[in-house]
């Protein structure tokens, strides 16, 4: 006989009514808080016993019934007895309850169905462990949820879906529901609530699930609580959003709007589930923002308001809650444009009616006298100057908005760049180029007299600055480039170093192709001065120091660098014209010599005369006359005049006295261009500081009839006396000047759209007559943007000459390259 | 090198505050014994034990002290040790001496007649397994401590056993015991019920290896009934082996038989016999001559069954 009984329990059937009824008590016990001293080993060991006999699933159902009786009576009652008036009067029927009566009532359910619920789940939680067995074997084995899981599904389905007795017949899970949404709106309102109540209910619509599943997306908190809530929140904020757009201004709004996301943020992380804030953000940027924020930025205190009157703290929000709802912020960006576009379009009128209104006075009284013009021309640099700086403010301006309140947005950046090109660029303001120019010349000229380094640095980057907005380069380039050689033949700059600090700073921004012909310009400067140092000591080697001797200083140009056509003033002088003023003879001997000497330096190389760009000092006697104190005394002073003025002053060297010369025969002599010649002997015979011509008769137009002689009666106040000439400094172009050099520029662009289309086509050999002009119009971004049109005829005039021909088989209109 | 310390060369701290009673927190008692143990190894080790101590309003956590009335004392005891070593007796011979370090390892424990000597056939030669899934070159876990040397006849050898081979011998303190099958199979039934980490697994596999020695025994019919009874129908892990068993030693596939299986809760000894007699006419095929070096020279001309029960 085996010596120990076995542990097997065959044949010892268990009596189950009688072990359930022992494990019954004890769950009484545990539900109703009476329980003390159970033995757990003596109820464990009997669910044990019970289902290793097999009877799991009677087991296993008799616990559900337990569980579902005590629900359904002993729970279901407690809760029902929380039900007062206040707390199930519905939100509509306001006027019977105080929002506060309502949070008391509320908060009394809400207590007692966080006991409930916490009750059910301490109790499960014990009876879960007594029947430990059960659920590993038996549900396992049959794929039932485990006793504690069940138990919740019951107290969804016994508690939080029994009927209310309210209006709206809602059940428990809705009055909850209702009453947590009340609370969230009176504390949006300003209350203060229990949050920390309304989290552990919060808590257990969490735990709980639609069905017996239990996948995520069941849980009753997503399914029910969580719905209302987004549903009750958009109707909030969209009427909230109507409310602040109707009573307060943009910043106010934006101020409210940052104000509800962090509050809903907050309220997520205190009261409800942090699931719910990225959904909750969505609905409050939807309706706040995304849906309102074009009203907020055309508000009348949006954001032309805002830039308007430098409110950046209110900008910064107005940016941020755009970028929260769309990454581009498409509201701010064109709101921000429209701004720039608009107060640069003021900046070009202003400029634009500077300019104008002295033009028009200056052109009215175009046939009077010069200095009136020139006067006149000098506002318009005023307004070109004002201009600049006015852009560069409206820069700057910008670019502290910029930075501080949008955040160094590169998206922004690059919309405020674009429209300071659009306007800077604006076809209605066709004088940038010629303007920004203006600026620097007139900075290389007094601007930067006594400024420090860094100011002049400054100066020149705000110049840059400008410039890097510019779309026709090319146009900037031919501005430059006369107001440079102006300049450097005037001796006009104030600083060598200077300029060329501007120079390195355009080949850095611009690239060398820029500036390799500016720097050409200065390289014959130099070349120049070594030339007049050399045929000066080439002179003196000659021979006996002649007192009468003309002491020349000369500039040698190479015609292709410098900007010779747009230098005589009148732009319709021809080279033939202009070589041909006679010089009178002692001018001409020392001309020939230097041609000589150059000729022996650089053999083959032609040289051509500009006398209407030079000037002369010229020692003048005038006849001793009575002075205001009695005496006499031969009076002698430096003339410093043209060259045309020096040609035609000599004319009277030969003239007895008291005789004089018609317009005609000085014209005749010299043979100086007509407009330069009346421009000469108007500073020389009308300008009344300078009459050392006397004209007959006295008028401020020169005519050819008019007569001119020697003005012996001359007086200075100074032994040095310039004669200045009308119209020879760096001015704003006149209209007509303006279309001369558009003439020009476009002339030049036509070479180089052609030079561009031969270089693809070489490379190509045949290509599409879209793809080309595409890659023609990249090709020359950088230098100035070519109308299409332009182009065409291009192709059309290549075709012509035979570089191109057409593909006459292709479908679409293409090109093939003729080598 | 750095000298790596274990708990076989070095006493276990646990082992010793077990031992000497000290820093216990818990109490079992069962029957007449009691053991005094420690919640974190208790605990951790065995699920019921957790909750029981935990369990609010139950008088073990307040008491400390877990009553198990339903449970053979000595298969506690054996509980108690595996929580502490992951071992209990009886044991394979080899791993006979480190059960001696923990002081609940003897207990009444009824004899075998004959020290029965087993021959490695595997882990050495290579050799193929024994018919069917039973590996039979696990060592016999039936091997307990004495306390007090006694002699156990050793049976004789068996007359076709090869001359090559492992044969443990007798160490000294040890004895066979004559019931490893109850034994392990209950070990077996109490894991399942207190949730015993690990011991499932450890007595299945002791239960295992005592089957090629101790099939043919009273033994075998009591452990049986255990394991159809003591665990859950889906539970196969003894069950498998005794079907296996029935297969290889019996001739029988129990499981070919429809209901045969359900019925094994209930055999006796006389179906037992009935059952062993049955396919006799089928000649016992591989047994011992599979490989150069023998298999197992297992079945004596007599079986012990018999002898003892004559």
């Amino acid at each position: 006989m085996p010596l120990f009984r076995p542990q097997g329990l065959h044949g010892d059937d268990i009596d189950f009514e009688n072990t359930w009824s022992i494990i019954a008590s004890a769950f009484k016990e545990i539900h109703t808080k009476n329980a003390s001293r159970l033995s757990y080993e003596e109820l464990y060991r009997h669910a044990y016993r019970i289902v290793l006999k097999k009877k799991g699933e009677e087991l296993y159902n008799r616990v559900h019934q337990f569980e579902q009786d005590w629900l359904g009576h002993e729970v279901r009652g407690s809760i029902l007895s929380l039900f007062s008036p206040n707390l199930l009067a519905d939100a509509q029927s306001l006027g019977s309850t105080t929002a506060n009566e309502r949070r008391v009532a509320g908060e009394r359910f809400l207590k007692g169905l966080k006991q409930a619920w916490g009750d059910h789940q301490v109790c499960m939680s014990m009876l879960a462990d007594v029947l430990m067995y059960m659920d590993r074997v038996y549900c396992q084995d049959n794929r039932r949820p485990s006793i504690y899981n069940a138990a919740m599904v019951l107290f969804q389905k016994e508690i939080l879906q029994s009927a209310t007795s309210d209006v709206a017949g809602r059940v428990v899970l809705g009055l909850l529901n209702h009453v947590i949404l009340d609370q969230i709106q009176m504390e949006r309102d300003g209350d203060v609530i229990d949050k920390h109540l309304i989290k552990s209910c919060v808590y257990m619509l969490g735990d709980l699930y639609e069905d017996e599943l239990e996948s995520d997306d069941q849980r009753l908190y997503t399914t029910s609580f969580e719905r209302e809530y987004l549903e009750t929140s958009r109707g909030f904020y969209r009427g909230e959003a109507e409310l602040l757009l109707r009573d307060s201004d943009a910043g106010a709004y934006c101020k409210q709007a940052r104000r509800r996301i962090y509050e809903e943020e907050e309220r997520c992380k205190s009261t409800l589930l942090e699931v719910t804030m990225p959904k909750i953000q969505k609905v409050v940027e939807d309706e706040l923002i995304k849906n309102r924020i074009r009203e907020v930025v055309d508000m009348e205190s949006g954001v032309r308001f805002m830039i308007d009157n430098d409110r950046l703290t209110e900008l910064n929000l107005v940016y941020d809650l755009n970028s929260r709802v769309d990454d581009k912020k498409d509201e701010v960006t064109r709101a921000v444009q429209k701004r720039i576009v608009a107060m640069g379009a003021d900046v070009n009128n202003a400029a634009l009616a500077a300019s104008q209104a002295p033009a028009a006075a200056a052109e009215a009284g175009d046939k009077a006298k010069g200095p009136a013009q020139d006067k006149g021309l000098n506002q318009q640099t005023v307004a070109a100057i004002k201009w600049v700086e006015d852009v560069l403010e409206l820069k700057d301006k910008f670019d502290r908005i910029w930075s501080e309140s949008f955040q160094s947005d590169i998206l922004l950046q690059s919309a405020l760049t674009r429209s300071f090109a659009d306007f800077i660029n604006s076809s209605a303001f066709p004088r940038s180029s010629e303007y920004i120019s203006l600026f620097i010349d007139e900075n290389m000229k007094k601007g930067i007299k006594g400024k420090t380094e860094m100011e002049i640095d400054m100066v020149l980057d705000k110049a840059i600055t400008l410039l890097r907005y510019i779309q026709d380069k090319d146009l900037f380039e031919r501005y430059y480039k006369k107001h440079l050689c102006r300049r450097l033949l005037m001796n006009k700059s104030v600083s060598n170093e200077v300029e060329k600090q501007m120079i390195s700073k355009m080949k850095i921004e611009l690239g060398n192709n820029f500036t390799v012909k500016l720097e050409a310009m200065f390289k014959d400067m130099a070349i120049s001065e070594e030339l007049t140092a050399g045929f000066k000591t080439h002179v003196e080697g000659l021979g006996e120091k002649d007192p009468k001797r003309i002491e020349l200083g000369i500039n040698v140009l190479t015609s292709m660098t410098w900007p010779l056509e747009t230098m005589g003033g009148a732009g319709d002088d021809d080279e033939g014209r202009r070589s041909k003023c006679n010089f009178p003879p002692s001018i001409d001997r020392i001309k020939r010599g230097f041609e000589k000497y150059y000729n022996q330096k650089h053999s083959g190389r032609q040289l051509t005369w500009l006398a209407n760009m030079g000037s002369a000092d010229v020692k003048a006697v005038f006849p001793k006359v009575q002075q205001r104190d009695g005496s006499t005394k031969e009076r002698r002073h430096d003339l410093n005049v043209s060259t045309y003025g020096m040609v035609i002053l000599l004319l009277f060297n030969e003239l007895p006295a008291e005789e004089n010369l018609t317009f005609e025969e000085i014209q005749a002599q010299t043979n100086i261009p007509q407009n330069d010649l009346i421009r000469n002997l108007q500073s020389l015979a009308v300008a009344p500081k300078t009459r050392i011509l006397i004209k007959e008769p006295m008028s401020k137009d020169v005519k050819p009839t008019d007569r001119f002689s020697f003005n012996e009666g001359f007086t200075g106040k100074f032994v040095k006396i310039k004669v200045g000439v009308v119209s020879s400094g760096n001015k704003v172009e006149s209209d007509r000047e303006r279309r001369e050099t558009e003439k020009k520029n476009d002339a030049s662009r036509e070479y180089q759209i052609e030079a561009a289309v031969v270089r693809i086509m070489k490379q190509r050999k045949e290509l599409l007559h879209q793809q080309l002009v595409m890659e023609t119009l990249s090709q020359l971004a950088g230098k100035f943007k070519p109308e299409v049109n332009m182009i065409k005829k291009r192709i059309e005039n290549l075709i012509e000459r035979e570089y191109l021909e057409r593909i006459d088989t292709a479908e679409m209109d293409s090109y093939r390259y003729l080598a | 090198m750095w000298p790596s310390l274990r708990y076989d060369i070095v006493e276990s701290p646990l082992i010793k505050a077990v031992n000497i009673e000290e820093f216990c927190d818990l109490v079992l008692t069962c029957g007449d014994k009691t053991f005094h143990v420690h919640k974190a190894v208790v605990c951790a080790g065995a699920d019921f034990f957790r909750k029981a101590s935990q369990f609010p309003v139950g008088k073990e956590a307040e008491d400390k002290v877990i009553n198990l009335p339903d449970d053979d004392p000595e298969m506690i005891r054996r509980m108690v040790m595996f929580l502490y070593l992951l071992d209990y007796d009886p044991t394979a011979s080899s791993d006979c001496e480190r059960l001696r370090r923990i002081k609940h390892c003897y207990g009444p424990v009824e004899q075998a007649s004959h020290y029965h000597c087993r021959f490695n056939t595997g882990t050495f030669f290579g050799s193929e397994p024994a018919p069917g899934n039973l590996q039979s070159n696990m060592d016999c876990a039936c091997v307990v401590q004495i306390p007090k040397d006694t002699l156990q006849p050793e049976s004789p050898r068996p007359p076709q056993a090869p001359q090559t081979g492992f044969q443990h011998s007798r160490g000294q303190y040890t004895v066979q015991a004559a019931n490893p099958l109850t034994i392990h199979a209950t070990m077996y039934a109490l894991a399942d019920k207190y949730q015993i980490a690990g011991l499932a697994k450890s007595a299945g596999a002791k239960f295992k290896s005592c089957m090629q020695d101790h099939w043919d025994s009273e033994d075998f019919i009591n452990a049986v009934q255990i394991a159809y009874t003591s665990t859950p129908d889906t539970d196969r892990g003894l069950r498998d082996v005794i079907v296996q068993a029935m297969k290889d030693w019996f001739k029988l596939d129990v499981t070919a038989m429809e209901g045969a299986e359900d019925k094994l809760g209930t055999m006796d000894e006389l179906s037992f016999l009935l059952l062993k007699s049955w396919p006799k006419s089928t000649p016992q095929k591989g047994f011992g001559t599979q490989n150069g070096f023998g298999g197992v020279p297992m079945k004596t001309e007599k079986p012990r069954f018999g002898s003892r029960y004559q």
